[in-house]
């Protein structure tokens, strides 16, 4: 047998030892697992993961009316519409982005427990996250991350990702392409015993929710009202999960409207399209597995469902997301992103449809740098032999061109079908379990995964296995 | 370029050949070799690049592989000047000023 396989044979003892969540307790069949059992047995109680969050500096971080993004708005919208943006500025926060609030609690239940290290799989801001908590909770840190291709070329976002991971005094372990990653990392915990603060156990979860409260809570202060919706950008699923966990423990029930990077056509296991993409997060390449698969992470099962969560989906292409980024510079002395500007764009055009009394909450920014900077971007995907237009964004075909919009209301979203997306997330279950007879447990829990009816469930499984 | 015992380090180690690589992944990826690269203090008395050696990481792991570079520095940037983005703050601040209608 080969070594790859021989690790990945031992995967459930590994992520047994490796987290303390005991996640075949939930099983109540081969489809359906108790969700809302999971989160409130394993997770931390919002209030304790804000009094954790506070002893590490990590949230309460300020929300900002876009005032001239907002006159932009206004000035492109027909009479009574134009709803005003508001911006969490997750940047603040220590390591410079949302993903501290995740990190701070799973490092702080990893130092609880005894555990001397903390591992993560991330090729994101999440490294430089659970780096910044190791440091601070004086525990060793592994980030793996996948950053170079066979050529030996590194995506440059990624490389200031393990440059900021190595500043904060972490061992960052770079992978070339490929799904092995995951082999790597099964290989280093049995290795290292260490905690894996995965980005989907429910201690991740419970990191965010404290976003998702503040965001209705700073809405209710400054304007006295409810958000209308929040846009969250949308990947692997815990930002929008997250997100409207937080929201409704507020008793907000608004609408949550996840957005992605459109870089359809663009294989994410690919050796060759890998440095072809200049997003490295928030994008379809992970956004539509995710909602389809939650389950496809590293915990055998996973927190974020984006599924459960989401409202609509909204697509924005990468040249769009980068011209955002420059007016949020530009117009409102931001200087943030760009992957975190992915719902900023989706809500520029969003908003223009709405009317002038709505309130859309973006809820995260990034902080910027050398190699995550639009500019770093655009010059590594020229290198690249991508083509720099400007014009219509809606001909942008990743990987081949980046439109930056000609003007901005060109900035046109596209709206993902999210039935669609259910039927693809029943089809991949009935992959799963070709033979399975479903019970009535079954189909509850189903319907729940993907916000919709028993009915509609019981009709598209029909459908699909040709009944 | 020589590199003594404790020097900060760069090394590629070749996890999985390409013919151990998993079978669900594109063609132009299995064609490839799965590597690592990892940072640490080199624990030989002498090596040069290209030769293999023993590195002990941050988390004090000892691991083995090709030395690659000696005292390995970010010099990621900011990228070039682009002519191309030019036009967004001179578009943006006049449409804002009510200076230019769309």
């Amino acid at each position: 047998m080969n070594k790859a396989q021989a690790i990945l044979d031992r995967k459930h003892e590994i992520l047994r030892n490796s987290i303390d969540v005991d996640f075949l307790k939930y099983k109540r069949s081969d489809i359906a697992f108790d969700y809302e059992k999971m989160m409130e047995e394993t997770g931390y109680p919002i209030e304790e993961a804000i009094r954790i969050q506070r002893s590490l500096g990590v949230g309460s971080t300020p929300m900002l009316e876009l005032k001239n993004i907002n006159s932009l708005i206004r000035s492109l919208s027909k009479p009574e519409k134009g709803a005003r943006i508001f911006l969490k500025d997750e940047a603040c926060n220590l390591s410079g982005s949302f993903k501290a609030r995740r990190a701070a609690i799973s490092v702080y239940h990893a130092k609880k427990l005894g555990y001397k290290g903390v591992m993560a799989a991330t090729s994101g801001n999440y490294g430089a996250a659970v780096a910044v908590m190791c440091a601070k909770l004086n525990l060793k840190c592994i980030i793996v991350q996948e950053s170079f291709d066979s050529m030996g070329i590194y995506q440059p976002e990624i490389i200031e990702k393990a440059r900021a991971i190595e500043a904060y005094g972490a061992e960052v372990v770079q992978c070339s392409v490929g799904p092995e990653l995951f082999v790597v990392f099964l290989d280093l915990l049995k290795q290292t015993g260490y905690f894996n603060a995965s980005l989907y156990s429910p201690y991740g979860i419970a990191g965010l929710e404290t976003l998702g409260m503040e965001c209705v809570d700073d809405i209710r202060r400054l304007t006295k009202k409810d958000p209308t919706a929040i846009v969250v950008t949308h990947a692997g699923g815990g930002n929008l999960t997250a997100t409207a966990r937080g929201a409704k423990k507020a008793g907000c029930d608004c609408p949550i409207i996840a957005a992605s990077v459109d870089l359809h056509g663009l294989h994410m296991a690919s050796d060759h399209d890998f440095n072809l993409k200049s997003f490295t997060t928030g994008h379809t390449g992970f956004g539509f597995p995710f909602a389809i698969y939650p389950d496809r992470s590293d915990v055998i099962y996973s927190a974020a469902r984006p599924l459960r969560y989401m409202d609509r989906y909204l697509l924005v292409k990468q040249g769009e997301v980068f011209y955002m980024t420059e007016a949020l510079a530009k117009l409102e002395g931001m200087e943030r992103g760009p992957a975190g500007n992915t719902s900023l764009a989706a809500a520029f055009s969003l908003a223009q449809s709405m009317s002038k009394d709505d309130i859309l909450v973006v809820q995260e920014t990034e902080y910027t740098s050398a190699g995550k900077h639009y500019n770093a971007q655009l010059s590594f995907a020229k290198s690249n032999g991508i083509e720099i237009l400007i014009g219509d964004p809606k001909g942008e075909i990743a990987g081949t061109t980046i439109v930056l919009p000609s003007k901005p209301s060109d900035i046109q979203l596209q709206e993902v079908d999210l039935n669609q997306l259910r039927r693809s997330y029943l089809r991949q279950q009935l992959k799963l379990h070709p033979d399975g007879v479903l019970s009535k447990d079954d189909l509850i829990y189903l319907s729940m995964e993907c916000k919709v009816s028993v009915e509609w469930i019981v009709s598209v499984l029909m459908e699909l296995r040709g009944e | 370029m020589l590199a003594v015992k404790g020097d900060w380090v760069l090394i590629e180690q070749v996890y999985l050949t390409s013919d151990q690589r998993q079978s669900n992944i594109p063609d132009d990826t299995k064609e490839t070799d799965f590597c690592l690269r990892v940072k640490g203090f080199l624990v030989n008395e002498k090596k040069v690049v290209g030769d293999s050696c023993i590195i002990l990481t941050k988390t004090n792991r000892k691991i083995e592989g090709k030395l690659i570079d000696i005292f390995p520095n970010f010099d990621h940037s900011f990228g070039d000047y682009l002519p191309e983005t030019a036009y967004i703050e001179t578009q943006l601040k006049e449409m804002l000023s009510g200076g230019l209608d769309e």
